[in-house]
């Protein structure tokens, strides 16, 4: 039963911290729409975007980190 | 203990140390390997027409799509995270949830594609990327939707757990590859050409 | 036998489901390429299905139990089966034939270029079997060592039981019988004549052979990109305990460089293809200059991946040559670590050379300075590692058996490769040299003496572990100076005919080239017949030739420590690797311990060289 609500309160930890990133992208995304919309010539403008967008689509949802931990076990 | 293993002892031991590497890796090169066929496509973009774009671009059905896929993505998250936590329920819903808006981003893509194809038909050069680039991002969002039917009908099966989802992981991992691919298409074709 | 047969017919009626609904839904005629480019997807996910993928795949996504094959023996080769030493025979056997069958193709080339005018081709005719030549080799050359030794071996060399994805294995070899059918099948839509390079605005607008090139290279690619990310996966994660890095055996170091090249690069030929396909097909205009379009964009997404290619044919000849020159001269490989950072060197610089092949298509004038200069690089890694291959022999107690044999004349052919390389190189040199004889004379030297007498070394070196079975040696030696001296005759002239105005691609040329002309053609007969030799040994060494026994080469790899063939799962325990494997000459030195199997050997002292030159940990 503890163990049960455990289990839960961490997966709304977890989901939580996806809302938030999932939150900051479309606020990227709004920003970004309103720089592209307002700027002359904005290709430059838009690359850090591209690259905060990116980043937290690769850490948060596809767990980059793991690919810190793939040698098999072995040096 | 070794000197009285069997081979198959020894293969399925091995098997179990290496597989889910393996298996993380095996995707994340594949992923690295689409990388450089979007690349190839949105370069190509660039070498033939510069940030051109044309006067008639739908821009609020752009960025009516691309949130789509960031709720699709959000959802999809959720789906692995409950079924690391074995909450199967939540699971079957969001898996649902995703695909039903990975149909809906298609379907807002056949209407662009409706609209593109009298503005800037495929045999200009814009219009050249524009179907090339969405074409290909939307033949990955079929996949992925596909994919995710399959992992939702395992799911309702009972084939997973928190400590046996690979396929859920991969499969959303996957899903979230395409939304990525589309962070970098999405000003290629509608915003770098300025107001 | 049954799988094969199932797989045919499946690969038939999805073909002709894929072209009959296309051609319901929008009319025309069935011969078009639309209704093609449905019909073969549609087939070749049929015959996938039908080949056992169905079977031991697929029915899984649905719930259902896989269902293993349960064929043993020499029905194994024919059907779809998942342990790695099959699937390095089935490409073994399969790139020997294809490589015999765009022989032939050179031979009729030869044929018509013995004498000045048109002979038995006309122009068109010429240029077909031109570009089915190359795209057979090109595809033999990608595929033969890295699909046929880096299967077979690899899992082995690193104490692994089989490969990371072992259906994904059987479905990237199972990927390639559609291609071959495909590219043969070119000439009932009127062949393909743009070379292997098919560069638009010609491949655009040529017969409809040309599509079904375009689908068959596509799916060739995509089989090496998974078999790429099958051996990196495997090298990553399935090492033995002990087999650290600073240990891998330097074929698996070469095979793991190749196969990030493949891995990643060979999205962009499938990219260049997929746009040509979607001008034919779908009215795009990417390299319709008219319509705003650029022909050099094709030139440099194909070169983006076509070039470092080149690194994807020779970089596991690299391996296969130095794995034999250190074995038999019985000497530690000379500089293992510089060797092994100039395999990865090789790698990433491949993919910033690219444009050196297009010095004259017009480009922009100031990439032409960077890219000689990155080409010239890409000298220095390769010098490194043929400096190892020369200073490895250098006082090595010489074995002089046909593997060596060949490993030496691969020393000798890459160097010539090599040395013409550097005028191709230079800008100012490739101006007059591009699209000359001396190009083909050039890249024959490197790919054909590069790769596939390194293909050869491996064949006649891992011969014995293969098949259990020596081949007779004395026939062998015969085949190698035969093969050598051929080669020698039938290129050498062709460097002369280059920079004497003889052009690639072409029928017909000035008469006073006739004399080197045919002079080259007779030798290339010559070349050509020793290959039947090559046939014969192969095919009495499996049958009748003396046993080989476990290592007959007294090797310290891996490989060599297990029966002959490999026992399925390949070690009967796990191995434990606690050396550096190439220590000959070291007194007591081992590579691996076995649990569960009979100990090492130890390499005879009297069979040991010097040791000099080792460079470990």
């Amino acid at each position: 039963m503890s163990d049960k609500s455990k289990g839960s309160t961490e997966l709304a930890a977890v989901i939580q911290r996806g809302w938030f990133t999932a939150g900051a992208l479309a606020v990227l995304t709004l920003i970004e729409y309103f720089v592209a919309t307002s700027v002359d010539r904005p290709t430059l403008w838009l690359l850090p975007f591209i690259v905060a967008k990116g980043g937290l689509i690769l850490e948060v949802f596809m767990h980059s980190s793991d690919l810190t931990t793939l040698d098999g076990g072995n040096a | 203990m070794a000197m009285t293993a069997t081979p198959e002892a020894v293969h399925s031991r091995a098997e179990a140390t290496y597989r889910p590497a393996a298996n993380r890796l095996g995707l994340w090169l594949f992923l690295a390997s689409e990388t450089f066929l979007f690349s190839a496509f949105i370069s190509s973009r660039f070498v033939v027409s510069g940030t051109d774009q044309p006067e008639h671009l739908n821009q609020g059905l752009a960025l009516l799509l691309t949130l789509l896929l960031l709720w699709s993505s959000i959802s999809a998250f959720r789906a692995e995270a409950a079924m690391a936590h074995d909450n199967r329920r939540l699971f079957q819903r969001e898996i649902l949830t995703t695909i039903v808006l990975g149909v809906l981003f298609l379907v807002g893509v056949g209407v662009e594609f409706n609209e593109a194809l009298a503005d800037f038909p495929a045999n200009t050069i814009y219009g050249s990327s524009f179907f090339m680039l969405i074409g290909l991002h939307a033949f990955h969002v079929l996949t992925g939707i596909l994919a995710l039917g399959v992992v939702w009908n395992l799911g309702r099966l009972g084939h997973y757990g928190s400590d046996n989802h690979w396929p859920v992981e991969g499969v959303v991992k996957y899903w979230h590859f395409v939304d990525l691919m589309w962070v970098a298409i999405y000003p290629t074709l509608y915003l770098f050409g300025g107001s | 036998m049954r799988q094969l047969l199932r797989a045919v017919i499946f690969g038939i009626l999805g073909y002709l489901v894929g072209a009959l609904l296309t051609w319901l839904v929008r009319g025309g005629s069935l011969s078009d390429e639309v209704c093609v480019v449905f019909g073969y997807v549609v087939g070749l996910i049929g015959w996938l299905f039908g080949i056992g993928m169905g079977d031991t795949w697929i029915r899984e996504w649905f719930g259902l139990p896989a269902r293993e094959s349960e064929v043993s023996g020499w029905k194994r080769y024919l059907g779809f089966s998942t342990d790695h030493k099959v699937i390095g025979v089935q490409y073994l056997a399969t790139f020997i034939v294809v490589m015999l069958l765009g022989g032939i193709a050179a031979l009729i080339l030869r044929f018509e270029l013995a004498q000045a005018g048109e002979g038995i081709l006309n122009a068109d005719r010429y240029n077909q079997v031109m570009s089915m030549h190359g795209i057979l080799m090109v595809a033999v050359a990608v595929a033969a060592i890295l699909g046929s030794f880096g299967n077979y071996l690899v899992p082995i060399m690193i104490g692994a039981d089989d490969m990371a994805f072992p259906r994904l294995n059987a479905v990237t070899f199972w990927l390639i019988p559609p291609v071959a059918i495909g590219l043969l099948a070119a000439p009932t839509l009127g062949s393909f004549d743009s070379g292997w390079t098919a560069y638009p605005p010609l491949s655009v607008v040529n017969n409809g052979g040309q599509i079904l090139f375009v689908l068959a290279v596509t799916t060739f690619g995509l089989s090496s990109i998974l078999g790429g990310l099958n051996v990196i996966t495997t090298v990553v994660t399935m090492r033995a305990p002990g087999m650290t890095w600073g240990r891998l055996p330097i074929f698996v170091w070469a095979a793991f460089a190749a196969s990030m090249i493949s891995l990643l690069t060979t999205q962009f030929f499938a990219a260049s293809l997929v746009l040509i396909a979607m001008d034919r097909v779908a009215g795009t205009v990417f390299f319709n200059g008219a319509a705003g379009g650029d022909p050099l964009l094709y030139q440099h997404l194909f070169w983006f991946y076509s070039h470092p290619a080149v690194y994807v044919m020779v970089l596991p000849g690299f391996g296969v040559v130095l794995e034999t020159i250190t074995h038999m001269s019985r000497k530690p490989l000379f500089a293992y670590k510089a060797v092994v950072v100039s395999l990865l060197t090789i790698a990433g610089l491949s993919v910033i050379v690219w444009a050196h092949h297009m010095f004259t298509s017009g480009m922009a004038e100031y990439l032409h300075g960077p890219f000689m200069f990155a080409t010239e690089m890409i000298s220095v890694p390769t010098g490194v590692i043929f400096l190892s291959a020369v200073a490895t022999l250098w006082r090595g107690k010489l074995w002089m058996k046909t593997p060596l044999f060949f490993a030496m004349t691969w020393v000798f052919q890459f160097l010539m490769g090599g040395v013409t390389g550097i005028f191709l190189a230079d800008v100012v040199t490739d101006v007059s040299l591009h699209d000359s004889y001396f190009v083909v004379a050039h890249f024959h030297y490197t790919i054909m003496g590069g790769m596939i007498f390194a293909f050869l070394t491996g064949i006649f070196f891992w011969f014995p572990k293969i098949t259990g079975r020596m081949i007779n040696d004395r026939l062998g030696i015969i085949f190698a100076l035969w093969l050598t001296i051929g080669f020698q005759l039938t290129f050498l002239p062709q460097f002369w005919l280059g920079t004497n105005g003889m052009n690639r691609r072409i029928a017909d040329y000035p008469e006073q080239l006739e004399g080197a002309n045919l002079f080259s053609t007779v030798a290339a007969f010559c070349l050509g017949a020793s290959f039947l030799l090559l046939v014969y040994i192969l095919l009495t060494g499996a049958r009748r030739g003396p046993k080989a026994g476990n290592n007959p080469w007294n090797a310290s790899t891996l490989e060599w420590h297990v029966s002959s063939p490999p026992p399925e799962h390949n070690f009967s325990g796990q191995p434990t690797v606690v050396g550096h494997p190439y220590r000959y000459g070291t007194a007591g030195s081992r590579h691996a311990e076995f649990a569960g199997m009979t100990a090492v050997e130890q390499i005879p002292p009297e069979q040991t060289g010097t040791g000099e030159g080792g460079d470990y940990e």
